[in-house]
């Protein structure tokens, strides 16, 4: 018989030897399993229907870019934390904070699913259909890798305020508590626990772990290690630098968890691997992956066990400077190939730390050659055949041909032109100039130019 | 000292089994006079098998486990002889194959000649467009049994929040399921 199949039986003896301690004040019961290192990612795949689990709109700062139910079950997934959440906001229902009961399993929101996923990919999700009496379940194949359901018969409502209505079951709350069946801890003989085994409409009160709820997943991942575990005090961003503030950071080797973004990920955290820190191991300066959310940010130092992991920061990473599209603000004058002139257009990221804004220029005459320029400025000033619409100091880019008509230059924000360096909250504007002898008197011409923000 | 009998050990030691062994879910909480509305019916019979079936559906998932209970026995409510079906979330078709479900019910509750209440509630739709008699509130919905000193059988209660808190005879729980179908249908 394989060891899997013994774990529930064996959770039922613990449990049951468990119960004779329940006179000294402990009534959690294990389940048999734990979730290794590589198991602390959870998504969820917003698929639930009631008008009530979604309609909580409003951004709250501590789960950024997270609203309605996706916010809802990342606060209960972080209520097991090892310490605050942040600055432990974001729940009424807990003048302590979230985080405050101190579970130390911290775990890593790794955004938004695309589906329900198999077990193992961690995802949070709605079922159609009903089994009378049930309001949600976790399903675990008894080695760690998991799923969490929530039948659709019942009305889900993500909060976040206290004031659930009757026929409503608390998101939140019933979330906190499959998390918790999900880290290894079977039902709580305290009825005031979150593990208690049943839960009635409007009810938010397990939104916040017990004593014996903490007590149990310590029983399973250990106590905090003030002297091992990273601590995140604070964390700064300066466009898509990260600076963290702490304690019990290694002086190198260190692993910073982010977010993943949107997509048909399989829920791995997005890393960025072997960071220095300094100050005595109180400060890493980290630059988030291009492809990096918002959402929470972790430490590893290079303990090997989960008591290495920091407790979770919650990042914004888009809260910087907001970048509307490229817009056209000056049209082409009639070229030898195009009555409508030749277009410029702006496309890749506006964020200067991605690297990849490209200027292409097209309806251009073949096998001449032309030049990107750029300026802060804007202005109508005929020149040559055409209108120059950029104005103030003339950046210039290196000259090109013009090929079979079109012509094109990716930005290296590293590497501008003297004068011309791009930084993220400036807005410049961009034009192509190019030769063209049969296009009119003066043989040379401008396209369209494009004001564009950047941004980080 | 007081010198314990042994039918008084084996009570002790039965209730003792019977806390240990809770399920793992979050359930509806009910009282007995909600448990008899929000069902069909209650069964008090012996397990004489089981079945777990796999689903993969589009829309619902994959991966989606039920196990079905064959009871045989009679209506807690009638009387009448019967055998039902009740199905439930989870299980699995071998040493491999399938899932613990937080809400099942333990394993050793469910063992095949277990003598059981069970409370059941048809859904036209568990999951993955699985119809069947359900398991009422899963682990919350089965009772084990057993024979007290007095050779009364004695369904075993769960604790606070369920429907059968504390142990009670099977003739007392039949006298309230009636009562309250009574005044319900």
């Amino acid at each position: 018989m394989k060891l899997t199949r013994l774990a529930p039986p064996a959770a039922a003896l613990a449990a049951a030897a468990l119960f004779t301690l329940s006179q000294t004040g402990e009534a959690f019961n294990l389940l048999g399993w734990s979730l290794g290192p590589g198991q602390r990612d959870f998504r969820v795949f917003n698929n639930f229907t009631d008008t009530a689990a979604n309609n909580n709109q409003t951004p709250d700062p501590s789960f950024p870019g997270a609203q309605g139910a996706v916010q809802a079950i990342w606060k209960a997934s972080v209520e097991w934390g090892s310490t605050l959440h942040g600055d432990g906001t974001g729940d009424p229902h807990q003048a302590t904070g979230l985080g405050s009961g101190q579970g130390n399993f911290d775990p890593s929101f790794q955004g938004e699913a695309n589906g329900i996923g198999n077990l193992g990919e961690n995802v949070h999700s709605e079922l159609n259909g009903s089994q009378g009496g049930v309001l949600a379940f976790a399903e675990n194949n008894g080695s760690g890798l998991w799923r969490i359901r929530y039948y659709s018969t019942w009305t889900w409502n993500d909060g976040p305020n206290t004031n659930i209505p009757g026929g409503h079951f608390d998101l939140q709350s019933v979330a906190c508590h499959e998390y918790g069946h999900a880290l290894g801890l079977a039902h709580s003989q305290f009825n005031s626990a979150t593990m208690a085994p049943s839960a009635a409409p409007g009810q938010v009160a397990q939104r916040s772990i017990s004593n014996d709820d903490s007590n149990g997943v310590q029983a399973i991942y250990g106590s905090i290690d003030p002297n091992v575990k990273p601590l995140i005090t604070s964390v700064a961003i300066s466009g898509s630098n990260v600076t963290i503030n702490g304690e019990n950071f290694a002086a190198t080797g260190n692993t910073v968890w982010f977010t993943r973004e949107d997509g048909p990920g399989n829920g791995q955290v997005l890393t960025v691997d072997n960071v220095s820190s300094s100050n005595g191991g109180t400060l890493i300066t980290v630059t988030a992956p291009n492809n990096a959310q918002s959402g929470d940010v972790l430490v590893r130092n290079t303990e090997t066990q989960g008591k290495g992991i920091s407790n979770a920061w919650p990042v914004d990473l888009d809260g910087g400077t907001t970048c509307p599209a490229p817009t056209t603000y000056c049209f082409g004058s009639p070229n030898s190939v195009s009555i409508s002139g030749a277009t410029l257009t702006v496309t890749g990221s506006q964020d200067t730390t991605i690297n990849d804004t490209t200027l292409t220029a097209t309806f251009l005459p073949p096998n001449q050659f032309g030049i990107f320029i750029y300026g802060m400025a804007q202005q109508s000033l005929p020149v040559g055949d055409g209108v120059l619409c950029v104005g103030g100091s003339l950046i210039r880019l290196p000259a090109q041909s013009t090929g079979t008509g079109t012509m094109s230059s990716t930005l290296d924000f590293n590497n501008l032109p003297i004068g011309g360096d791009i930084s993220a909250g400036e807005t410049w504007n961009f034009q192509t100039w190019f030769r063209d002898a049969a296009g009119g008197p003066a043989g040379n011409n401008l396209s369209s130019a494009v004001e564009v923000q950047f941004c980080n | 000292m007081k010198r314990l009998l042994p039918s008084s050990l084996l009570l002790a030691a039965a209730a003792l089994v019977g806390v240990g062994n809770l399920g793992q879910s979050q359930i509806l909480r009910v009282d007995m006079q909600q448990m008899v509305q929000q069902t069909d019916g209650a069964v008090f019979g012996t397990i004489v098998g089981s079945e777990t079936i796999r689903i993969d559906h589009p829309i619902d998932g994959p991966e989606l486990y039920y196990t079905t209970l064959f009871v045989e026995g009679k209506s807690m409510e009638s009387g009448e002889t019967t055998a039902i079906g009740v199905s439930f979330p989870g299980g699995f078709i071998d040493e491999v194959n399938g899932v613990y479900n937080s809400e099942a019910p333990a394993s050793s509750e469910i063992e095949i000649g277990t003598e059981v209440v069970v409370f059941h509630k048809w859904s036209d739709n568990m999951g993955g467009d699985f119809a069947s008699n359900a398991l009422f509130a899963s682990h919350g919905g089965v009772y084990t049994t057993f024979e007290n000193a007095a050779g009364k059988t004695v369904v075993q209660g769960r604790g606070e929040g369920y429907a059968i808190p504390s142990n009670m005879t099977l003739q007392s729980l039949e006298g309230q399921i009636r009562a309250i179908a009574a005044q319900a249908r």
